[in-house]
């Protein structure tokens, strides 16, 4: 599905990624771990195409697209979808007004009708339930006085509504009570086919207790140094990453 | 005043000073010597620091070239909206009674402005150079249908100095609502020194709105007064979008108790519009209250200037006001001058002021983007959330759907 080859990146002539390879086949999902400052968030940053971001070596092919080459709303429309580590709060637009532009000019770039009101409120309380999030909250302008949990829940939401093909979560756990995680994680479940793949980026492996990762990969200053499965997550959690470091070498001494 | 524009304005005088004094009297005349000894605002007047209007005037304008030819091929009823009400017509400034539609019931008539104290030079010259103004009475207890005044403006064959004047009276409990729109047609430039003045009696409630989207040639002096009397209620909307000049004074008089004023602007401007609103607000008497709200969006060369003025006077205990004043800059040639002032005497009251000056929020864009809304798109979705919130009190839903429908226009092509 996704190929990612040699990604170098740099913010502000800083190299933050410096040489990343992974593979990523429908029906898979991957956790990347880390330390912070390893180029978790860059990461998916690069992937869903923030500005600001210098791509100075490597490629990106997402379905047979060269990805570097497409636009934001392009990569959204392909069928990349960000669930981002912070979602913005946006006055003034509802979530149901925001996310009825959204689809429908993903559809009509897939070259399907747009829906119509009816159709698009069968949808929104089908998928409403899976989060367990309410009317009323959508209805609100976009995040703006949610909960932290309420955002991570509504990013959930928004992700049932485009069905993508690449989910990218962004530390999606951080900041979540148990029974918000546990939602959550429900939802994220539920979304999981053999035709999509979810990358989980996260610093616990308590999120794959619920989420079970079929590859676990450990990102260490800008590189992809270790993969395995969830035991890895396992002996993370219990030894930490000095280990890493001490086998990888830190060039940055804190 | 510069000499070539006394001689200008002097000549526009006599040519037609048969007509003012067989329709009205010597104040005209103490009118224009007023406005004679008195210069355009130039930069070194305060209020007029960011919009010179001498220097714009001098630019753009020549009192010399001013037409007096009253003909006009324009169809004035095509423009009129649908809908019942008084549809009240002006051309180049005068009220056209005959051209009018009125309902049998109200009272509207020709008048002059007979005021022999002059605020200003463009207050002056509004009465020395309006020959029929317009005079809106509407009697206690009454509760008319919207009044729809359009201002024409035909400068196909020469400039255009137009210098309308409106009078409102609102008797006890009465409810007027008012929409003022400009239409113009001809490329030679048009000046409009415009004055409207409102009372509002006890218990009544005035709305006015008003939709400025002038070509690139018509430069507006506006200046609204208002008078409001205890437990009176007023409301002013304006949405400046296009002109080479729009200045806008809003003076609001609360001379009795428990009054409550409203004033809502926002302007979305680009090229090389510039929109200027001054404000003020004179708390006189206890328990009243005033909100205000100007949201503007500025691209590429724009430039608007902000100044509101709240005073609180010592006898005004109780008072509430409030004022904010927003802006999105869009571009790096795009100004904004914005000056909350407020000036409290009393010491029982809750007051509060901001402006803030902020940029596109690439966040949020981002946000947009990323779930597949295209840039304009997502742009204009912020920006349109943003200049919402100054819509909410148009009375007319129509209204709102035509400010929308430009909004949209101007955001997304």
């Amino acid at each position: 599905m996704i190929s990612i080859k040699n990604l170098h990146a740099n913010i502000e002539g800083k190299e933050i990624l410096k040489g990343i390879n992974l593979e990523i086949k429908a029906g898979e999902v991957h956790a990347i771990m880390g330390p912070n400052g390893s180029g978790k968030s860059t990461l998916a940053s690069v992937l869903a195409g923030r500005d600001g971001y210098e791509i100075m070596k490597g490629s990106i092919v997402f379905e047979n697209k060269n990805l570097l080459d497409l636009e934001a709303e392009e990569r959204a429309r392909e069928g990349i979808f960000l669930a981002f580590q912070y979602p913005v709060e946006i006055p003034g637009v509802s979530t149901t007004n925001f996310l009825k532009t959204a689809i429908n000019q993903i559809r009509q770039h897939r070259g399907k009708k747009s829906l119509d009101a009816v159709a698009f409120l069968k949808l929104m309380k089908s998928k409403m339930k899976l989060v367990e999030i309410d009317q009323a909250l959508l209805s609100r302008s976009l995040n703006e006085g949610f909960s932290g949990g309420e955002k991570k829940r509504n990013e959930i939401f928004q992700m049932a509504m485009l069905e993508p093909k690449l989910a990218i979560l962004d530390e999606t756990d951080s900041g979540l009570d148990i029974d918000a995680l546990r939602i959550v994680s429900h939802g994220v479940n539920s979304l999981k086919s053999k035709d999509n793949a979810i990358i989980l980026i996260t610093h616990y492996q308590r999120l794959l207790d619920y989420i079970l990762p079929d590859f676990v990969h450990v990102l260490f200053d800008g590189k992809i140094v270790k993969t395995g499965d969830k035991s890895l997550a396992m002996e993370l959690e219990k030894k930490g990453y000095d280990w890493i470091k001490a086998e990888h070498g830190s060039l940055e001494t804190i | 005043m510069d000499i070539s524009v006394i001689n200008s304005i002097q000549d526009q005088y006599n040519k037609n000073e048969a007509t003012y004094l067989s329709s009205s009297l010597s104040h005209r005349k103490s009118a224009l010597d007023f406005a004679l000894l008195h210069n355009f605002p130039s930069r070194k007047n305060e209020e007029y620091k960011y919009t010179p209007v001498d220097r714009i005037l001098k630019k753009n304008f020549d009192f010399e070239k001013i037409t007096t030819s009253k003909t006009t091929a324009l169809h004035f009823e095509d423009h009129f909206y649908k809908l019942k009400g008084n549809h009240l017509v002006f051309l180049n400034g005068n009220y056209l009674p005959a051209r009018s539609e009125l309902l049998n019931d109200v009272c509207c008539q020709s008048a002059t402005d007979s005021d022999q104290s002059f605020k200003d030079v463009f207050d002056a010259l509004n009465v020395a150079f309006c020959e029929n103004s317009l005079k809106i009475e509407v009697s206690e207890n009454y509760r008319p249908q919207p009044f729809f005044i359009y201002y024409f403006y035909d400068s196909e064959q020469g400039q255009v100095f137009g210098n309308p004047n409106t009078q409102i009276t609102a008797h006890s409990n009465t409810h007027i609502q008012i929409l003022e729109k400009t239409i113009s047609t001809g490329n030679h430039p048009v000046f409009i020194n415009k004055k409207v003045s409102v009372d509002v009696k006890a218990n009544a409630e005035v709305n006015i709105t008003k939709i400025q989207n002038y070509k690139k040639h018509v430069f507006q002096v506006y200046n609204l007064e208002v008078n409001q009397d205890t437990q009176s209620k007023f409301n002013s909307n304006v949405y400046s979008f296009e002109g080479g000049l729009i200045r806008n004074n809003l003076s609001i008089n609360q001379l009795g108790e428990h009054c409550e004023s409203h004033m809502h602007g926002l302007y979305l401007i680009t090229g090389h519009t510039h929109v200027d609103n001054h404000t003020a607000v004179n708390h006189t008497q206890p328990h009243s209250y005033s909100n205000e709200l100007y949201k503007g969006i500025l691209d590429e060369n724009s430039r608007a200037v902000f100044n509101g003025k709240i005073f609180v006077r010592p006898e005004a205990q109780k008072t509430n006001a409030f004022q904010s004043n927003q802006n999105i800059n869009l571009s790096d040639a795009a100004s904004i001058y914005t000056k909350p002032q407020l000036e409290i005497w009393a010491d029982d009251v809750k007051c509060s002021h901001g402006c803030t000056v902020g940029q596109m929020d690439e966040e949020a864009l981002f946000y947009l983007r990323a779930r597949g809304i295209g840039k304009n798109q997502a742009k204009a979705l912020i920006l349109i959330a943003f200049a919402k919130q100054s819509l909410e009190y148009i009375p007319f839903e129509f209204v709102k759907e035509e400010i929308d429908t430009i909004i949209r226009k101007r955001l997304i092509g």
